[in-house]
């Protein structure tokens, strides 16, 4: 386990908070100083793209190519977002990041910046991480007692104020777009696209919105260089490491930072020694819980996002929820639908009702009542609903509604011909 | 310009239209529930999606999508039906399917698809709500258990209105549009949600359960309130307009109207309606028959001789005012005048001496790609509230930049980032000039072809944006930020609303704005304009006839001052009620207890009571003819109904008038209308067919003007009162004829008095306490508003209301000197 | 020849035998109508008001035009029809109101005796057609 390159979790320490003086003992800020007397900004986009660093919020587009889409040149204000409204089901790991090391993000934020030409940036931050917040208007404020934040950072010219700003709370609020909405004060609904907030984002302006874990990981690319960063991870494809928040029924349910690549089986049996109380590995969510679920025969896939998309599920956002072999699948999406159907937003209708309707067919299985007619229509919504709605929040709430059907049908069958459900006696 | 496939069809279309779009406009139907043609794209119901080859794996709405080079689209496959079924499905799941007791039933965009898609029974279940009815307001009825969150009204009602009633609130299954703090609804009540409400969750209650929409008739004619000319569409029923229909493909308000153009029709169906004429007769007035009461008038009129005045409203079509002028030379008077002869005439001859023209230099649509807006008199927004929608789009849709020359605050004022340039009442010159000064100062001015430059320059000299800033109690830099934003804007508008509770220095105001217009280059300029908007539906076509007093012919006051000192023999009133709505009413009082007084007016009104003679005539809704509305579009108006009893329209009336003079009448308003083309300017080559749906505009969408003449003109001085009462116009009321009808009532019944919070604080009012005010001349006394839309020390009252008789104290001065006390 | 002819009486005497009689003694005697019989119209009444709800599909329907609705809404706003009625003299009686109907208020009775004296008896209004 501990040759395990920790980049993020490098000052991590149970029960510990490292500020300013830690963060520069193990080399922090100085990625900064490196990107403001020796890189211009082109250069810093350069190594970013070139480090194949994929956005670490969920959809895993490449960060380096976002960046290319945002008009850095262009006059007049700009903002940069950093996305820090974490509420995905067994998604953790930007409020441990926080916990342990909020400098990082902050400096993560003013080299983005710089490389971006933002002069004002945003840490749009849940409501429920008020310890996180605190610690990260905490870490600001020494940032910019070291002159790392204000006007005229290092002698460069350039200007950078950062803002942490709390979310009202509500999971639509980590869709980019609604986010914006919710920054300006209003009903966080996702906006139509295009415009694309790098063309039209926050108050008009171009806006680049990136997951936490994303900027933090950018200091260590300026440090470490992009072939370093790629080689961290296991598979060619993927680089550096990542966050795997590991929850559900596992002997340990810790967050751990391990390379991108890792295989499923390895992360269930090393990190989270083992299904709990001995039972069997049934399921998992591999990146939070809008993905599609990963069975036993997956436990050799390695953990990145091609990879995953092979086997049809994604790499998500890493949480790894573990199911054992007494759960009953039918009651635990069922579980993940409530969640998602109250979280929607309300804006289009197969989000809206669609999800309701989801529920409601899962809710037919799990109380016995369901029939073969009612599998057929579940089986039609996965058409119906997904890739029609407005934003990805539908599509991402039939994930495990496609893993349930793909891998787990016989257990809905079952529920229908013993009018119960079979896990509970 | 884009290629693509659609169904099979080639198409070429702007790169800016979306796949519905370009469907739309090559008879390509794609069923759509949250689309709306003057709302920004929104996507949100589904039902829109489309296949397209490109973007293979899932359907795309075609509602948002823009059109790209050689996209194939199929809009019908099984897989869209299925969809789109589904969708529909979802939809009902929580319908409450009343559709029976829904007035919406048989237009209900739900119903439609739902029967297109043949969805006949619905496979999920779900609750139905049952969320209670919204009928706090007596003009909308909201139903949100049959909504289908379409969004239509949350956005028309900011993006168009511009005053956000409602928005989402909740998530989920539970989501549902609501007021703020989901109370009951109360806000100007313009009614576009009702109109934009695709099903029968906001429906207008004033028709609730009076018919089903396929009995009803639908004539289109033209508002027949104010100058902004909208269309609106009579349905009607049973010889009864019960409703205005929503018409968004007619006109130039795109189907948007203000509560008086929605709600106020009823008056047209009052049963106090004039439905004979009547005749003075022992001192009384009695009912007679048309012969008698022509006769009479006629007599009256001859007794007279040349003594005769005739005073002629703005509510008359263009083919009546043409029969108005001429009976006067049938008459043999050049006594003739409209609309209390000062205010919107004033403001037209302040245009002819600087621009050579009587009217708006461009039209409305302009507006909405104008960068730059001045808007002079904060009523504007009240006085012609669709205008103020296509300003709202102009901030809103192109991020113009508005500022308004106002005394108090309005609803223009709160738009995004409008600029208020507050001064003390009657000094809106001083602003102008300061405008002026400020452009001309510092090099801003588009001098080439300006006559008198060195005269203004001059005469400008006391008005730098300080000193004036000081004077009126405002900001130099607001000042010169406007300045500087309209002389530099690409296309700019300024806009100049009159009416008659504005008499005084209507001219001069008119020549300062035209000034700033000439400086900036907005007169003649394509894309920008000079908008003067007269209060009536005809206003403009008046000046455009010239219902004006000819050359030794007396005016409207000139006419009511000769007629009390006996000077003037008989009086003819046609549409006008001079004792409630003009300046002075004693002296008004005078002139028409003195002369012979023949009134023509749908109602009894205060001045009708003192007539001799009496003729009952008909409303817009009755009646056929042209009006020219404030941008100078002829459109056309079409009968809806029969006038109630022997009313007859004023066409008709004046025809008989002009027959019992022995003089002909063209037969009919469309053979009035060739005779008045002939003979008007700017009408010479329009002919009625040319006057289609969206009207036709006489000098084109840009009047070129004839005159480039700077015209100095010299500001005023604040009154010193502490208190200062302003007379205007009320958002829901237009004129008198208003005070007659349901809707407007129910909004605002009775006069007001409005003042600042600070005043009734400092007065220990509250409101709907009763407040006195006093003058030399008399005193008025209403119900106190309090609002925060006034400055310390103003009040406002509006001059609709008969009761209030306002004008024993007001006669046509800027602001009226008064003297606060609670009752 | 003879023999049809002996044939033919022999039915006719049989007829004349008490029993065999087909005609109905009108009015003495009335025939029952079959369920689908399309006779005078009624208008449903439930326990407070009258069903219908005054959706003006009936007279949409109507190709006699014979119905007259105007609706309004009682005092617990509802939807009601304020008037209802049918002139029986242009009622073709082919029962489309019936079928149009959403809520199951107009139905079609057994009566068929409809002769009146005076044109104005046959014009039904609401009170007659839920009594009827």
């Amino acid at each position: 386990m501990s040759q395990v390159p920790q980049l993020l979790f490098k000052n991590r320490r149970p029960g510990e908070t490292v500020f300013i003086d830690g963060y520069r003992a193990t080399g922090g800020y100085q990625p900064l100083e490196k990107a403001f007397r020796e890189m211009t900004p082109v250069e810093l986009r350069e190594l970013v793209k070139s480090s194949n660093l994929r956005g670490r919020g969920g959809a895993g587009f490449p960060t380096g190519v976002k960046w290319t889409f945002f008009p850095a040149d262009a006059p007049g204000p700009k903002y940069l977002v950093c996305n820090c409204d974490e509420m995905e089901p067994g998604t953790y790991k930007d409020g441990e990041l926080l916990m342990a090391d909020p400098h990082q993000l902050v400096e993560g934020m003013i080299v983005s910046a710089y490389a971006l030409q933002t002069d004002v940036g945003y840490i749009f931050i849940r409501y429920a991480y008020e310890k996180q917040a605190e610690y990260l208007r905490r870490a600001i404020a020494e940032a910019k007692e070291a002159g790392y934040i204000g006007k005229n950072i290092l002698g460069s010219g350039f200007d950078f104020e950062l803002h942490v700003h709390g979310s009202a709370g509500r999971y639509i609020l980590g869709e980019e777009t609604a986010l914006l909405n919710g920054l300006e004060g209003q009903r966080p609904n996702p906006r139509l696209k295009p415009p694309f907030p790098a063309t039209r984002g926050l108050f008009g302006q171009p806006t680049t919105v990136n997951n936490v874990e994303t900027i933090a990981n950018i200091p260590h690319i300026i440090s470490g260089g992009a072939e370093w960063f790629r080689d961290l991870a296991l598979t060619p494809e993927g680089s550096g490491t990542k966050l795997f928040g590991l929850s559900g029924h596992l002997n340990c349910t810790e967050c751990f930072e391990l390379p991108v690549g890792i295989r499923l089986g390895e992360v269930v049996e090393t990190y989270g020694q083992g299904v709990w109380k001995n039972r069997k590995f049934k399921a998992c969510l591999p990146g939070g819980a809008s993905t599609p679920y990963l069975t036993e025969e997956h436990m050799d896939v390695a953990l990145d996002f091609m990879s995953l998309e092979k086997v049809g599920s994604r790499f998500g956002t890493a949480g790894v929820t573990v199911f054992d072999d007494q759960t009953c699948m039918v009651a635990a999406t069922l579980n993940l639908i409530q969640f998602f159907a109250r979280e929607s937003c309300g804006w289009c209708t197969p989000c809206r009702d669609g999800l309701s309707m989801v529920r409601w067919l899962l809710e037919k299985f799990e109380t016995g009542k369901g029939s073969p007619e009612h599998l057929d229509m579940l089986k039609d919504q996965l058409q119906n609903i997904s890739g029609n709605s407005f934003c990805a929040l539908a599509e991402g709430a039939m994930g495990p509604v496609a893993g349930l059907l793909t891998h787990f049908e016989q257990e809905i069958i079952d529920h229908i011909e013993k009018g119960r459900c079979p896990f509970k006696s | 310009m884009v290629n693509l496939t659609i169904d099979g069809k080639q198409i070429t279309t702007s790169k800016t239209s979306t796949i519905y779009e370009a469907a739309k406009e090559n008879d390509i139907y794609i069923p759509v529930l949250c689309y709306a043609k003057k709302l920004l794209p929104y996507g949100a119901c589904r039902v829109c999606l489309v296949e397209v080859e490109q973007m293979k794996g899932r359907l795309i709405p075609s509602c948002t999508t823009p059109v790209t080079e050689g996209m194939v689209v199929t809009t019908m496959s099984d897989e869209i039906k299925k969809v789109r079924k589904t969708v529909l499905e979802f939809l009902l799941v929580n319908h409450v399917v009343d559709c029976p007791v829904c007035d919406k039933g048989g237009e209900c965009d739900l119903q439609d698809l739902t029967y297109e898609y043949e969805v006949v029974t619905s496979r999920f279940e779900g609750e139905k709500f049952d969320l209670p009815k919204d009928e706090a307001n007596p003009f909308i009825e909201r139903n949100m258990n049959r909504c289908v969150l379409c969004g239509k009204c949350v956005r028309v009602c900011d993006e168009v209105v511009g005053y956000g009633s409602y928005s989402f609130i909740n998530r989920g299954f539970e989501t549902k549009i609501a007021t703020a703090f989901d109370r009951g609804l109360d806000c100007e009540f313009c009614g576009q949600c009702v109109s934009m409400c695709p099903v029968g969750a906001l429906l207008p209650r004033p028709f609730k359960f009076k018919a089903r929409p396929w009995q009803l008739k639908e004539v289109n004619s033209v508002c027949g309130y104010c100058g902004n000319g909208c269309t609106v569409t009579l349905g009607v029923k049973d010889n009864e307009v019960q409703t205005i229909r929503f018409n968004d493909e007619t006109g130039v308000n795109d189907g948007n109207l203000c509560i008086r153009g929605r709600f106020g029709y009823s008056y047209v169906n009052s049963n106090k309606r004039l439905t004979k004429p009547l005749v003075r007769r022992d001192g009384v007035l009695k009912e007679a028959s048309w012969d008698e009461a022509i006769q009479t008038a006629v007599q009256g009129f001859k007794d007279a001789g040349e003594q005769v005045g005739i005073i002629s409203g703005a509510r008359l079509t263009n083919e009546e005012l043409f029969l108005v002028k001429n009976l006067s030379k049938a008459l043999g008077t050049e006594n003739l005048d409209h609309s209390g002869g000062e205010c919107y005439k004033g403001v037209t001859e302040g245009l002819l001496e600087t621009l050579g023209v009587r009217a708006s230099t461009a039209t409305f649509p302009l507006v909405e790609k104008a960068n730059a807006i001045l808007a002079i008199r904060s009523d504007f927004y009240e006085t012609h509230p669709v205008f103020g929608m296509v300003v709202n789009q102009a901030i809103r849709r192109n991020e113009a930049k508005l500022s308004i020359i106002a005394d108090k605050f309005g609803k223009l004022s709160k738009l995004p980032n409008a600029r208020t340039l507050l001064h003390k009442p009657g000094l809106e010159l001083n602003v102008l000039n300061a405008l002026c000064h400020v452009i001309v100062e510092e090099g801003l001015a588009k001098t080439e072809g300006l006559n008198g430059l060195d005269e203004l320059k001059a005469a400008l000299k006391e008005y730098s944006a300080e000193t004036v800033a000081e004077l009126v109690g405002g900001d130099a830099d607001a000042i010169k930020q406007t300045a500087r934003e309209l002389a530099g804007a690409e296309n700019a508008a300024i806009m100049l609303a009159y009416g008659l509770p504005y008499t005084a220095y209507s001219k001069e105001l008119a020549i300062a704005a035209a000034n700033l217009a000439l400086l900036t280059g907005i007169a003649g300029r394509q894309g920008s304009g000079l908008y003067l908007c007269g209060e009536k539906a005809n206003s403009q076509g008046a000046i455009d006839l010239a219902i004006l007093p000819g050359g030794k012919g007396m005016g409207a006051q000139q006419m009511l001052a000769a007629a009390g000192s006996g000077e003037l023999k008989a009086l003819y009133l046609v549409g006008e009620d001079p004792l409630v709505s003009y300046p002075n009413r004693s002296l008004v009082e005078k002139a028409l207890e003195k002369s012979f007084l023949v009134v023509q007016d749908i109602f009894l009104s205060p001045s009708a009571q003192m007539a001799d003679v009496v003729f009952p005539a008909a409303s817009f809704a009755e009646k056929a003819g042209t009006f020219t509305n404030a941008e100078r579009r002829i459109q056309q108006l079409h009968v809806g109904i029969k006038s109630p009893g022997e009313a007859k329209t004023d066409f008709a009336i004046l025809q008989l008038l002009l027959k019992e003079l022995g003089t002909s009448a063209p037969a009919t308003p469309a053979e009035a209308f060739k005779s008045l083309a002939a003979e008007t300017p700017g009408y010479e080559m329009v002919s009625l067919d040319m006057v289609g749906p969206q009207g036709y505009v006489w000098g084109g969408d840009n009047l070129e003007p004839e005159l480039k003449q700077l015209v100095p003109v010299a500001g005023a001085q604040p009154l010193a009162d502490k208190y200062q009462l302003l007379v205007g116009s009320a958002l829901y009321h237009s004129g008198t004829l208003s005070t007659h009808a349901k809707g407007p009532n129910a909004a605002v019944a009775a006069p007001y008095i409005e003042l600042g919070r600070e005043d009734a604080a400092e007065l220990q009012l509250v409101n709907d306490d009763m407040l006195k005010l006093k003058t030399v001349e008399g005193e008025i006394q209403a119900k106190v508003k309090v609002d925060r839309r006034l400055p310390k020390g103003v009040f406002f009252t509006p001059y609709h209301f008969a009761e209030l008789e306002l004008n024993k104290i007001y006669s046509g001065q800027p602001a009226i000197a008064v003297e606060p006390v609670k009752v | 020849m003879f023999k049809e002819f002996a044939k033919g009486l022999s039915i006719t005497l049989k007829h004349l035998l008490p029993g065999n009689c087909t005609t109905v003694q009108y009015p003495k005697q009335k025939l029952e109508m079959s369920p689908r019989f399309r006779g005078l119209h009624r208008l449903v009444p439930t326990q407070h008001r009258e069903k219908c709800v005054a959706c003006y599909l009936c007279p949409t329907v109507c190709p006699a035009k014979c119905i007259t609705v105007e609706s309004a809404e009682n005092e617990k706003g509802e939807k009601y029809p304020k008037v209802y009625e049918i002139d029986l003299l242009r009622c073709i009686f082919c029962g489309y109101c019936v079928e149009a109907c959403p809520v199951e208020a107009i139905e079609m009775t057994d009566a068929y005796e409809l002769a009146n004296f005076k044109r104005e008896d046959f014009n039904f209004d609401k009170e007659r057609l839920l009594k009827s």
